[in-house]
């Protein structure tokens, strides 16, 4: 029988997966509504882990918590002024302003990048997944992943460092689907 | 497109990358690992019904667990909070208010400002995450006010702001893309006055003066809603 997944432990996880919520949307307030999500999702009811280590379910779930969002936010009505319009100063831009804008830099960088990139460079750079776990939670081959994983570096890299061209010619346009 | 990769560079970005995402320190932010805590810690049958109303002040964080929690299962999807419902009250009206209306999905019923100079501008309908938000708008002279009253229980604030006590009650002050926003409780749901022309206290002072649950009384020098008409 398959252990079930202990919620004594989950809490040692959340630093890991608020990284990779960010990383995902792109904005730290968003980051935090999708954590929240995943674990109100993943604590409904006891879980069994079905082989997955509690990483690699934690990123299973918040990537189905991630993509149901923004499904579901395509469907809603949409008002004229925007989150965007909105966007408060991140509460650690006053104390460390630095830091604010290198994870902002950052995390943007990876945001932008076409999603099945996203979720590959996220479940092994940010949560720590090895390949082959990767491709478990997301439902595709390790060498899909393994694929993924190196044209999204490239081009977080190039994003980061101002190579964009180059990075342009590596990667597909986005949005695109690649396998 | 090539699948070949030059080993060299395919070693070279995972280093960098690595090296990026370590030298970023991306910690949750305190309130979410608040409200963590206080999900793990509810029994199982807890974390899908509503956690008892608690005081604001010092107890913010845990509040903000419960209303967070509150509003992420009743919305199914990403939770509203008080900002995203800012962003209803700054929009624009969609047809004319009628002479007495009550928010959808609450008791409470919107306030009559002609008097204080604002008279009512418009009304609009929205979703979000599934609650029914009720916006009514009001304006004086080049002013508009949008005052928004979210179905179901309390929302958690969203990041950023302050709160300040007047009268026994609490509002959470925020700004946000040059809009001032003033958010509160009332009857168990959460209010939002939204303006990018008026001022602060003017919306504080509209705000103090429909809570129902605080006692109509500004602070030391600061204008009635009238007065504060008068001058936008």
């Amino acid at each position: 029988m398959s252990p079930r997944l202990d919620p004594q432990r989950l809490p040692s996880h959340v630093n890991r997966l608020y990284r990779a919520a960010w990383a995902l949307c792109g904005s730290p307030h968003e980051a935090e509504d999708l954590v929240q999500e995943t674990f109100v999702r993943v604590l409904a009811r006891p879980r069994q882990l079905s082989g997955d280590d509690e990483l690699a379910y934690l990123m299973r779930v918040l990537r189905n918590t991630f993509l149901d969002s923004r499904r579901t936010a395509s469907r809603r009505p949409q008002v004229a002024a925007t989150l965007d319009d909105l966007e408060l100063a991140d509460e650690r831009s006053r104390d460390r302003p630095e830091d604010a804008l290198e994870a902002q830099e950052l995390y943007s960088a990876i945001a932008k990048l076409p999603e099945d990139f996203r979720l590959a460079l996220v479940a092994v750079d940010i949560v720590g997944l090895s390949y082959g776990e990767a491709g478990k939670a997301l439902n595709a081959r390790e060498a899909t992943i393994t694929t993924r994983i190196h044209r999204a570096r490239r081009r977080v890299v190039a994003d980061i460092d101002g190579e964009g061209g180059e990075a342009e010619r590596e990667g597909s346009a986005p949005g695109r689907r690649l396998d | 497109m090539s699948d070949h990769f030059d080993s060299d560079r395919v070693n070279a970005d995972e280093q960098r990358v690595r090296a990026l995402l370590s030298a970023v320190d991306a910690p949750a932010p305190g309130p979410l690992r608040a409200r963590i805590a206080e999900l793990n810690a509810a029994p199982p049958s807890r974390r899908r019904l509503r956690l008892p109303a608690l005081a604001f002040g010092g107890a913010f964080a845990t509040a903000a667990a419960a209303a967070a929690l509150v509003a992420v299962l009743t919305a199914g999807t990403s939770a509203p909070t008080a900002l995203r419902t800012a962003a209803i009250a700054l929009a624009q009206p969609r047809g004319s208010a009628p002479a007495r209306l009550v928010a959808t999905g609450t008791r409470i019923a919107f306030p009559d400002w002609t008097a204080a100079g604002w008279p009512s501008a418009g009304v609009r309908h929205d979703k979000l995450g599934g609650r029914s938000v009720t916006t009514e708008f009001y304006r004086a002279r080049s002013s508009t006010i949008g005052y928004s009253i979210v179905s179901g229980s309390a929302l958690r604030w969203g990041s950023g702001g302050h709160t300040v006590l007047r009268s026994h009650a609490e509002y959470r002050l925020l700004r946000a893309g040059g809009a001032r926003i003033v958010a509160w409780v009332q009857d168990g749901h959460t209010c939002v006055i939204a303006s990018r022309s008026a001022p602060g206290a003017t919306l504080l002072s509209l705000a103090i003066e429909q809570d129902s649950t605080a006692t109509v009384s500004a602070p030391m020098g600061w204008a009635s809603p009238q007065q504060l008409a008068a001058r936008a």
